[in-house]
């Protein structure tokens, strides 16, 4: 069975029978690795979309949450007890915020040191809300003992929470720009088969040229014609989408992290105001200083890169009123009465003050840019729908046409 | 076959039971500076032998009947003249209870060092003063530097050696129960007033039914004070007597809280201070160290200053002649002591004034 096998080989029937099968089975193979690695690359781009974009803004919302809250706590001991409920039920609320987005991130967590660090955050939770409280109850007694409270919590969202929160953002924001560029970036390896498949098919015509003098046969050209249109088909698409994913990536690393970092600066500074008068410590005012021009830096660089300034240029103005009326503050020789200091850093009783005006236009350009970088990223995901499926049934229509192609060749020997 | 899939089953159940949780515990949060064994201030060498102790001597004042050596009464001194121009800056603590607390507020003041420091501007601007008279400013200084705030060589010098230091605000005087000590003196190159309070140590502890009313019994616990004080340095020394451990925070109210979070088991201070600390917290009890720690606390001024120096011990010899210091304390340390329910600790009689001229 066996020498009868390598007979038929050595005669020209097996030989194109042969090549016959390298060539569909070659075209097949393209099929199958081409829709693996397209398929992988709809669900890397679905994985943006849908896990590590909300983790990204979760981890945001926790920072955010975080740090409002330790502002907000510290300016809840300043102002009187017909106004302090109001300020702490808002920081209540932050926290009741930052533990719903710690839930968003840790539902779509995959492991590794995001799952510490929520878990980190989650643990310190009760801990901080324990100092909070126990800081404004003394408050209420007029205990002094307040203050080394809320310092305390202060002390804790800032040295653990927040820069555990920030770190969890920084590196969502990396793996999100990584998943987005190696999605919709071209695939070398589908490439590299797809010209060695055409190289198939040239070798396999010459082959036939040889044996049988006909200079072209048309299946093997229908074959070669359709691996060049699935390669097409699939190149085209995935420079649109990559143009997208770049999009999407500019606004959130050009404009929309500039001005994340400005708002949590932004927080960091109306925490320091209160601590100025709550805690005194070297390095306060210093601190806000280089966090008022930080903010004023951080919305500059956003606005280099951004075509909607509306709400950039409101927040640049507004920082611009928040560091003059705090000029006084953090000079050295302060004239300031403590009533007045008191005035100026916490929230007026009617209207809002420049810190939280800040606040608000950063948080709306932030949403502009962040459903801005939502769009692209959905659009490069459109561009690629369908193509795995596609790019399969081009390859099968080859290696079917490479099998039509060269069947009368073969059945010529068995006439 | 059909047995042989079941027992797979089974096996595979088995091995995928759920694994139980790694046990863990949350970390208690300790405060910014805290320090386990506690931080003393460094000891100057010139402090270790007689004759430097003698040349910075903490009890060496200056007289207020003495002139500036011109023929002009102390009363025509620059720094005096200037502070009657601009007003008076002087540095207070905000969270000693009794001896000076800020309502955080209103902002206003009290307490014994308060009523000191309004007499001191009553008399230096020869009127009574209003409520947030804008003549005399209290700041509260920044934990660990206090007495750098004073216009003085030494500080100066450290100042512009640390960048993040020029922030720290220049006062006039520094009325924090700054006990009067010998490294105070030459670090900072203040002289300081004839003392207003003298002091003892005492011990705070969670009230219970075991007694916790000396060092000795808190025997590898953990007792706390404000660092760079004399009292952690008296807690390390007695550490090989005793037995506890001593932990600094860098302010004492920050022990409190410590205290209440059952963190430590004891603040070891001074006795006022701790009268102030127990008022916070009525489930704490207050033992007196009669003899142990303390000392006596002045007004720190710049060794510049020498006008406000004569000027505030002549304050001060006044309201120990008239009565008024004495009445003060008592109104403080008797009176608001009682109406919370407490007892009032002993008065320690302030020494005899003496002047270097």
């Amino acid at each position: 069975m066996r020498k009868e096998l390598r007979a038929y080989l050595r005669r020209t029937e097996g030989k194109l029978t042969m090549v016959a099968a390298l060539t569909s089975a070659s075209a097949l193979l393209l099929g199958l690795i081409g829709w693996l690695v397209l398929q992988d690359r709809q669900d890397m781009l679905d994985d943006a979309v849908e896990r590590r974009g909300v983790l990204t803004s979760a981890a945001l919302d926790v920072y955010r949450a975080f740090a409002d809250a330790d502002a907000t706590s510290l300016d809840a001991l300043l102002v009187d007890q017909q106004r302090s409920p109001q300020l702490q039920h808002k920081v209540r609320e932050n926290v009741f915020d930052a533990l719903d987005a710690l839930r968003a991130a840790a539902e779509r967590d995959g492991g590794g040191s995001a799952a510490e660090r929520i878990q980190r955050i989650t643990d310190l939770v009760p801990q901080y809300v324990q100092l909070v409280e126990s800081g404004w109850s003394a408050g209420r007694e007029g205990h002094p003992v307040a203050t080394s409270y809320l310092n305390q919590a202060s002390f804790l969202a800032r040295g653990k929470i927040l820069e555990d929160a920030a770190a969890l953002h920084r590196e969502q924001i990396e793996n999100l720009t990584e998943a987005q560029q190696d999605a919709t970036g071209q695939s070398w390896l589908v490439w590299l088969l797809g010209f060695s498949v055409l190289g198939v098919l040239h070798w396999s015509n010459r082959f036939l040229f040889r044996r049988t003098k006909r200079r072209y046969n048309t299946g093997l050209i229908v074959a070669a014609g359709l691996t060049g249109a699935a390669l097409l088909v699939t190149s085209v698409p995935l420079l649109i989408s990559s143009g997208h994913a770049e999009d999407s990536i500019r606004n959130r690393e050009e404009v929309v992290a500039p001005l994340a970092e400005a708002r949590n600066v932004g927080r960091s500074a109306d925490g320091n105001e209160a601590r100025l008068l709550i805690y005194p410590s070297v390095g306060d005012k210093e601190a806000l200083r280089k966090d008022l021009a930080d903010i004023a830096g951080l919305i500059a660089r956003a606005a280099e890169s951004a075509t909607d300034r509306e709400h950039i240029d409101q927040a640049a103005d507004a920082t611009r009123k928040w560091t003059e009326a705090d000029a006084t503050l953090v000079t050295t020789d302060s004239r300031l009465t403590y009533p007045e200091t008191v005035a100026l850093v916490t929230p007026p009783e009617r209207g809002k003050s420049t810190a939280e005006l800040v606040d608000e236009h950063l948080t709306a350009a932030i949403s502009t840019y962040t459903n801005a970088s939502a769009r692209s990223t959905a659009e490069a995901r459109a561009w690629i729908s369908g193509l795995d499926v596609v790019f399969a049934l081009l390859m099968a229509g080859a290696a079917i046409a490479a099998l039509a192609g060269l069947r009368p060749r073969i059945a010529e020997y068995y006439r | 076959m059909k047995r042989l899939l079941l027992a797979l089953l089974l096996l595979a159940g088995c091995a995928a039971q759920p694994a139980q949780p790694a046990e863990r515990t949350a970390e208690p949060v300790l405060p910014n500076g805290y320090r386990d064994p506690g931080q003393p201030a460094s000891l100057p060498a010139e402090c270790t032998t007689p004759e430097g102790r003698a040349k910075y001597d903490p009890a060496r004042t200056l007289n207020p009947a003495g002139g500036l050596g011109d023929g002009t009464s102390v009363l025509d001194g620059g720094t005096l003249a200037e502070i009657r121009e601009h007003g008076l800056d002087v540095g207070v603590s905000q969270t000693t209870p009794l001896l000076s607390r800020r309502d955080q507020v209103t902002g206003e003041m009290e307490g014994f060092e308060i009523d000191l420091i309004n007499r001191i501007a009553t008399e230096l601007f020869g009127r009574p003063l209003q409520r947030n008279d804008p003549m005399l400013r209290l700041v509260t200084m920044p934990t660990g530097s206090r007495l750098l705030a004073l216009d003085t060589d030494k500080n100066n010098a450290v100042r512009e050696a640390d960048q993040a230091l020029e922030e720290v605000p220049v006062v006039d005087m520094v009325v924090a129960d700054v006990t009067m000590t010998c490294d105070r003196v030459y670090n900072h190159d203040v002289v300081y007033s004839t003392p207003y309070l003298t002091t003892n140590a005492g011990l705070l502890t969670r009230r219970g039914a075991e007694a916790r009313d000396s060092l000795d019994e808190l025997r590898d616990r953990k007792v706390c004070a404000a660092s760079a004080t004399t009292s952690i340095v008296d807690l390390l020394e007695s550490q090989r007597t005793t037995g506890v451990k001593p932990v600094s925070t860098p302010d004492s109210s920050e022990c409190l809280m410590l205290l209440q979070r059952g963190l430590v088991d004891a603040v070891y201070t001074d006795f006022p201070i701790l009268q102030g600390l127990q008022l916070q917290d009525p489930g704490t009890e207050l033992t007196d160290l009669p003899g142990q720690g303390g000392g006596t606390a002045g007004v720190a001024i710049s060794a510049k200053h020498q006008d406000l120096v004569r000027f505030v011990n002549g304050v001060i010899a006044a309201m120990r002649a008239d009565g008024s210091l004495r009445a003060s304390h008592e109104k403080w340390f008797g009176e608001h002591v009682r109406a919370a329910g407490l007892e009032p600790g002993p008065v320690l009689p302030l020494p005899p004034i003496a002047y270097i001229d």
